[in-house]
């Protein structure tokens, strides 16, 4: 009888949507923050592996935001949806983690893309069709691309985020979003085009 | 391979949450860091619109903003009559209320420029609107019932610059006028015929306030330009 109650408890909760987890962890229930660790890690870590170019690191950042996301939880508004904040919070300790590599403190220079509005170009669905190409030829170049248009490449062809999630994850306008992927694409194909040269 | 070197992050994490090594942040701390976050959004904007506020009030009391009206020598004159000091005290606050601003999620839906061009339309419009008030704490000041900011009106909303006469006309006689400025000091105004005037500045009279642009020697002003100020 027990296993069967506790079999049903796991179902329930599987169903449930995350924004519904977080707030019975909110209400106390702290061990159901592991459901949310079990669905997570997986998606993070690829994330900030493909972020960070090292998977020990991509370890300790995703160990390190899950942590900060249980800690800061109650800031969470259970309206808006999960995966945007833990992906914003991953963001955080990758760039955290960029800045550290480099060494060096850098005065932040205004960025043009977050200033100026851009036309909003969403993708359509030949696009749609070619992402799993898109993702094996980023694959191979992740490394050469500028971690500020390689971020929504990886969120977009690898998570599947929306724009606007997107946009959330990098607190950016979703105009934004457009340009630095278009700006991403044509790096990924310079890169290629360098390669193949070289070749 | 990948597999088998993973950390086991979800039993880290487990642990060190039943440990109490790990604990979640109570709800009070978030809404005061939001309580805290709204007040200093307050008190930038107010300081904003107080210091834009009394430089527009300082640069209309003092004649300043007419300045330019009177050719190249009037611009020079007028930046370097501007209260500099205040205008960077102003753009310091400008920073503080973007930077707070850029805190809130809303702030990041649009680009920057349109939240920058938000808040300068603001502050420009709320410093005008408010003008009437630093006229009358002026006022005050001069009637001596402001003992503590009395004496910072007195300094900064009727300094005397030099090239530059804001008062009341006392007297008018032919090619020359009394002119009083708001501290009680009267200079002779001598008007030449190549003074620069508006077209409706030349029949002003006594009780009117004019100001004169124009250099001083003594207790005589030479005018070059004249303009009645109906503010």
């Amino acid at each position: 009888m027990e296993a069967v109650y506790w079999m049903n408890m796991a179902q329930e909760i599987a169903a449930l949507a995350d924004e519904e987890i977080v707030k019975r962890v909110q209400s106390g229930d702290a061990e159901r923050f592991g459901v949310l660790v079990e669905r997570y890690e997986p998606r993070l870590h690829r994330y900030a592996k493909k972020i960070l170019l090292d998977g020990d690191e991509a370890d300790d950042a995703v160990q390190e935001s899950l942590i900060k996301a249980y800690v800061n939880i109650q800031s969470f508004d259970a309206t808006r949806k999960f995966s945007s904040w833990v992906y914003r919070i991953t963001h955080n300790e990758c760039m955290n983690e960029i800045k550290r590599k480099r060494g060096k403190v850098t005065i932040a220079l205004p960025d043009f893309d977050v200033l100026l509005p851009h036309l909003v170009a969403d993708e359509t669905s030949t696009d749609e069709v070619d992402r799993k190409q898109m993702r094996q030829e980023l694959d191979g170049f992740l490394g050469t691309l500028d971690p500020k248009y390689r971020e929504p490449l990886v969120l977009y062809y690898f998570e599947e985020l929306e724009y606007q999630e997107i946009a959330d994850v990098l607190e950016i306008p979703v105009s934004t979003v457009g340009v630095r992927l278009r700006r991403g694409r044509e790096a990924l194909g310079r890169a290629m085009q360098k390669n193949s040269t070289s070749l | 391979m990948e597999n088998e070197q993973k950390k086991p992050i979800k039993e880290n994490i487990l642990a060190a949450i039943s440990s109490g090594r790990v604990t979640m942040r109570p709800r009070w701390h978030f809404v005061l860091r939001a309580v805290l976050l709204v007040l200093g959004v307050t008190l930038a904007a107010l300081a904003v619109l107080y210091l834009g506020s009394f430089i527009a009030f300082s640069l209309r009391q003092t004649g300043v903003w007419l300045a330019p009206g009177f050719g190249s020598h009037g611009w020079f004159v007028f930046f370097r009559s501007l209260p500099w000091l205040l205008i960077g005290g102003a753009i310091l606050f400008l920073v503080v209320l973007e930077v707070l601003v850029r805190r809130f999620s809303f702030a990041h839906r649009e680009p920057l420029i349109y939240l920058t061009i938000g808040i300068l339309a603001v502050a420009i419009a709320g410093s005008v609107f408010i003008i009437p008030l630093q006229r009358a704490a002026f006022r005050a000041a001069r009637r001596d019932h402001m003992p503590f900011p009395g004496q910072f009106y007195l300094d900064f909303g009727a300094p005397h610059f030099l090239d530059i006469h804001r008062g009341t006309v006392m007297s008018r006689d032919g090619n020359q006028f009394v002119l009083q400025d708001p501290a009680g000091m009267q200079v002779t105004v001598l008007v030449a015929s190549d003074t620069r005037m508006g077209p409706d500045d030349a029949g002003f009279g006594p009780g009117d306030t004019v100001v004169v642009f124009g250099h001083q020697e003594g207790s005589t002003v030479y005018a070059e330009g004249i303009r009645v100020d109906r503010w």
